[in-house]
């Protein structure tokens, strides 16, 4: 039987770590042909070795250096590495699991190979929008728990019978308090996540719900529902990781374990399903599933990334940006948890949207609103 | 962070002083440079007005085609300073044309985009052309300066009325710091400047014509200030409620000019001035 030839971008991620799990359950079934990373050259080498992967490059290029001295061949590294491994067409389909903005090349350059694009890689569509879509939106299966939950929801459904998607959100460390209380957050406190471990970054976007606000944006890149139509609900046990409301009511609700390896390994499958050892959900001993709004108020980064979406241009990837630099300053302890939203704030309001036209009008927005969010920092 | 009491007062010097300079060069412009140094000078602040308004529609997702309005704002002045009125339509003609071609050829742009590039165009460069206009009447220097004084009068007369005695807001949802004694306070400044500066135009006008002037003025200056204030908020982080801030400025500046350009020099055209 054929096997799926998998790329695997930022194989040394928490979600990269976890799609070799899966390559490993399933020998017979997928073929890792390519790994990249940014510069985890030890074990990057040891997932080529474990898995007889040739295909490799690094993000940094000293790392890629390091690499072929050892292997004792040339190993591509830098920003362009990544990109023209993605686009290569040596996979069938390609997990970007890259962090940040930085994954836009990489996800575009996968869409133009005609490959299939598993994406992790929220930023890509926040930034890239109708740039990533344009370019085979038919083949962008989602790995984000929220967005592989509405996506199976909207197996067998015609697009045009969505009323409305339900983003499930956990709430993160800090739901319930209020503003005064979050301004003397410690780093320590935010990084303590509810329900999933995660990277350090998403778990910091997890608590101020700026993750949330991506996603949301995501949603509408990935299913064209309109942001008026993208409601997100509190529901503090994710069991439920999203839903989708159809025209006449109806709702049809995805459930599951909180485990990563199931959508990872879905967007492998898809359109089939293989079995997962995961513990199955057992309703009689599940208990209550709580629901809340969300409190726009004091998680203010979802309304800006509403507010982005809705601009649209290039603010998303302005906001985006200068959320990453505000979230970097508040792990290194220079600012604090409240910062967060005014910084992010205060550079979309300095940034001149301009339309979505390439990529390097993206990449230029984006080195603009880091700019101006650095010039923010005490 | 910064101390945001000393920043308020350090911006209000630079407001002030920004402000003090660019009368005095309108002034001297307007004494000096002819009509055509009047021209330019309009044509320079319209298209820095429009490349503001172009860039608050690129916020609202409209892609208006920015080359095209800037040169008929830039033209526009031009053109009234030599062929009045009739230039003017010629020139907005020519970027209707113009802009229809280009939704012709692009299939990407849409009723939307167009329509925007060319109120761009008008909004800023139409209207503030008649400044040129009202130039070229008999008496047009002291007319100008009328005008511009009695903007300004406006806008203090109801600053200082309107932080001492206002009370009741005049637009709450648009323009929060607006009270109608303060409208009443400027509507008495415009009216009072046209009634004491006008007659030096030496035109014949009749001190009821100058009294209606004014008033009309006065009112045209107000909606100019809450349109604007209107799609600067529109452009604006809606859901978070934040507004955009000064941005440049020059459309902030000019708001008032926009619409009391246009209902003076068609006012004066009414009461006789040639």
């Amino acid at each position: 039987m054929t096997r799926l030839r998998v790329a695997i971008l930022g194989s040394t991620g928490s979600i990269g770590r976890q799609a070799l799990d899966v390559a490993a359950r399933f020998p017979e079934r997928i073929e890792v042909v390519a790994l990249a990373a940014l510069r985890s050259v030890d074990l990057v080498l040891e997932q080529a070795e474990r898995f007889g992967v040739r295909r490799i490059a690094f993000g940094d290029p000293d790392t890629a250096a390091e690499a072929s001295r050892r292997l004792a061949r040339t190993v591509p590294g830098g920003a362009r590495a990544i990109e023209d491994l993605a686009g290569e067409g040596a996979a069938d389909l390609v997990l970007n699991a890259l962090v940040g903005a930085a994954g836009l090349r990489a996800s575009c350059a996968t869409l133009a190979s005609g490959a299939r694009l598993a994406l992790a890689n929220k930023e890509s569509l926040v930034a890239g929008g109708s740039l990533v879509t344009d370019l085979g939106a038919d083949r962008i299966i989602p790995v984000d728990s929220e967005h592989s939950a509405i996506f199976q929801c909207l197996v067998g459904e015609p697009p045009r019978d969505v009323a409305r998607l339900w983003l499930t959100a956990s709430g993160g460390p800090f739901r319930g308090r209020t503003a005064v209380d979050l301004a003397d957050v410690t780093v320590a406190e935010a990084l303590a996540h509810p329900r999933w471990t995660m990277g350090p970054k998403i778990t910091i976007d997890s608590a101020t719900l700026m993750n949330k606000g991506l996603e949301v944006i995501e949603a509408h890149h990935l299913f064209g529902v309109g942001y008026d139509d993208i409601r997100v609900v509190v529901h503090p046990q994710s069991c439920i990781h999203s839903m989708v409301e159809y025209a006449d009511g109806s709702v049809k609700a995805h459930l599951g374990a909180t485990d990563m390896r199931v959508p990872i390994q879905y967007a492998f499958s898809y359109p089939d399903r293989w079995d997962a050892p995961v513990e199955p959900v057992d309703f009689t001993t599940l208990g209550s599933l709580d629901f809340e709004p969300v409190d726009i108020d004091t998680f203010r980064c979802l309304r800006l990334a509403y507010d982005a979406g809705r601009s649209g241009g290039t603010l998303p990837a302005a906001m985006n940006a200068a959320n990453e630099v505000a979230v970097a300053a508040f792990l290194d302890d220079r600012i604090r948890f409240t910062d967060i939203a005014d910084i992010v704030e205060a550079v979309m309001l300095a940034h001149d949207t301009m339309p979505l036209e390439s990529i390097e009008a993206v990449e230029a927005a984006d080195g603009e609103a880091r700019r101006v969010a650095a010039r923010r920092l005490p | 962070m910064s101390d945001g009491r000393t920043r308020g007062l350090r911006d209000f010097g630079i407001r002030t002083l920004s402000a003090v300079l660019l009368g005095g060069v309108v002034l001297v412009v307007l004494f000096f440079g002819g009509t055509w140094g009047l021209a330019v000078a309009v044509a320079v602040i319209a298209a820095l007005a429009a490349t503001e308004l172009y860039a608050l529609a690129r916020r609202e997702r409209r892609l208006p085609n920015e080359m095209f309005g800037i040169t008929a704002v830039v033209a526009m002045p031009l053109v009234a300073a030599r062929w009045g009125g009739s230039g003017l339509a010629a020139v907005i003609s020519a970027l209707i044309v113009a802009s229809l071609v280009w939704h012709v050829f692009f299939r990407q742009v849409r009723l939307s985009d167009t329509a925007v590039t060319v109120f761009g165009a008008a909004y800023v460069g139409f209207t503030l052309s008649h400044v040129v206009l009202i130039r070229q009447l008999d008496g047009g220097t002291m007319l100008t300066l009328t005008m511009i004084l009695g903007i300004w009068a406006n806008d203090v007369a109801a600053y200082l009325v309107g932080s001492t005695v206002g009370r009741r807001p005049l637009a709450p949802r648009i323009s929060p710091n607006k009270t109608w004694e303060g409208f009443a306070g400027g509507t008495a400044g415009t009216v009072a400047v046209w009634l004491l500066v006008g007659p030096l135009a030496e035109t014949g006008l009749t001190v009821s014509m100058l009294l209606v002037i004014g008033l009309v003025a006065s009112l045209a200056a107000v909606f100019g200030d809450l349109a604007e204030s209107r799609f600067k908020r529109e452009a604006s982080l809606k859901d978070s409620g934040t507004l955009l801030p000064g941005h440049g400025g020059f459309l902030d500046r000019f708001d008032s000019f926009i619409v009391v350009s246009i209902v003076t020099y068609y006012m004066l055209l009414m009461a006789g001035v040639q």
